[in-house]
Formats: C-alpha cells, structure tokens, sequence
C-alpha cells in the first residue's frame, strides 16, 4: 500500500466491558484497520480502562471474553496502546493490574495524539 | 499539524463524563460543539465554567437549544449559537471530528 494511502487513525474507548457494545466495537474497529495496514493508537479513558483489567472471568455472565484478542493486538501489528493515567488512579489501579503491556499516557500526551490523527474514533 | 479539532459532544455535563472527558483532551485552539442532550451543559454552572477557560471555541447548536426550550439570547456571550449550515462549516473548518457520547 502506498504511503499515500496509509492513515493515522486514533481509536478512543471509554466505556466499561460489559452492559455496552463500544469495547467491543472500537476492539473490530481497530483490527479492521490494522488489517488494512492503517496507523492506528488504541486509547483506553474513562471507564474504558476496566477493559484491561486482569482477572475477569466473564464467563460467569456468559459473556465474551475480549483479554484474548487484547493479547493477539501485537500479531496485528497494533503497539501504539495507551491508557489514560488518570483513570487508571481514579479506580486504584496501575499498568500491573491490566492484562496487556501499555503506554500510561497523560492526558496531553492524549491530545497530542488526536492532534496528529487523520480521524479519530470514539465510544 | 496545526488545524484544529472540531470536537462535538452530545451528552449533559450534568448526566455524563462526556464533556469533561473532552475537555481534558482538547488542544487550545480547537473548536467544541455542544448538540442534542449537550445543549443542556448550559445550565450547569461549574460545567459552563470549566468550558469557558478551556481556551476552545464554543458553539451550540441552534435546534437543539430551541427543541429543549433553552434560551439563545441568554446564552453567555463567549458560546456562540449555530444553526445546522453552520455546524458543516465548522466540520470542514476542522481538520477532524471527534464524537463525544
């Protein structure tokens, strides 16, 4: 593919697991792109950070489990994988509580990132 | 990349993270567009405060106000009130949208 064609597209998730569709839809979304060799920066905010949590066993409320397919974002060429400090602080957590190596990001480390996208994605 | 972001939230600041979500990721410069249940954060004074020293262009869309029975007129003079051409002016102003909900 031409460079040309190659996008920087920045994928914001804020929202909790389960209950809501939008961890799962922005997770398609970002392979989707992946796929098709775009540049892509996967942002955790909000709510959003409970996604990476380690130790959720959804299979309780038969729901899927999406830690799978967070570990297989490397084999997609997918590194650009941030989270929001300051939610991460709000709910007592660190990068050693979530299930995927991150980049803990300010949030004007974030606003740099929207800043420098082609389009941005958020739910 | 100098061009401003053109960020759009359609959710109170009362009943949702939305607006201050944003607002701690924005870029001085970049515009902000309150539209459907957004139209309310009007009526929230500390949301409306944060807002106005957040160094961004602030609009609201005209409809949305005029559907909740939200006063145009009595609208702080640094929000500026646009009608639906307007706010596809401001998205091609811009060089993104970014959706807040």
């Amino acid at each position: 593919m031409s460079e040309h064609a190659r996008k920087t597209l920045t994928f914001i998730t804020r929202k909790a697991p389960y209950g809501q569709h939008g961890a799962k839809a922005s997770l398609d979304m970002v392979l989707s792109a992946a796929v098709f060799d775009q540049q892509v920066h996967y942002i955790f905010m909000s709510e959003g950070v409970l996604q990476l949590r380690r130790g959720q066993q959804p299979g309780a409320i038969d729901a899927k489990d999406l830690s799978a397919a967070f570990s297989a974002l490397p084999l997609y060429d997918v590194d650009s994988i941030h989270v929001e400090a300051e939610a991460l602080q709000a709910r007592g957590m660190s990068a050693q509580d979530l299930v995927i190596p991150v980049k803990v990001a300010s949030a004007a480390d974030i606003a740099t990132l929207i800043h420098h996208s082609d389009a941005v994605f958020n739910l | 990349m100098s061009t401003p972001s053109l960020h759009i939230v359609n959710k109170s600041s009362l009943d949702s993270n939305a607006l201050t979500s944003c607002l701690a990721v924005s870029t001085p410069g970049d515009c902000l567009l309150l539209i459907e249940d957004g139209a309310y954060s009007v009526l929230d004074p500390s949301g409306l405060q944060t807002l106005l020293h957040a160094h961004l262009e602030i609009y609201v869309l005209a409809e949305d106000m005029q559907a909740r029975g939200l006063d145009a007129g009595s609208l702080d003079s640094r929000l500026c009130c646009v009608d639906y051409a307007g706010f596809v002016a401001l998205a091609c102003r811009c060089a993104r949208t970014v959706s807040w909900s």
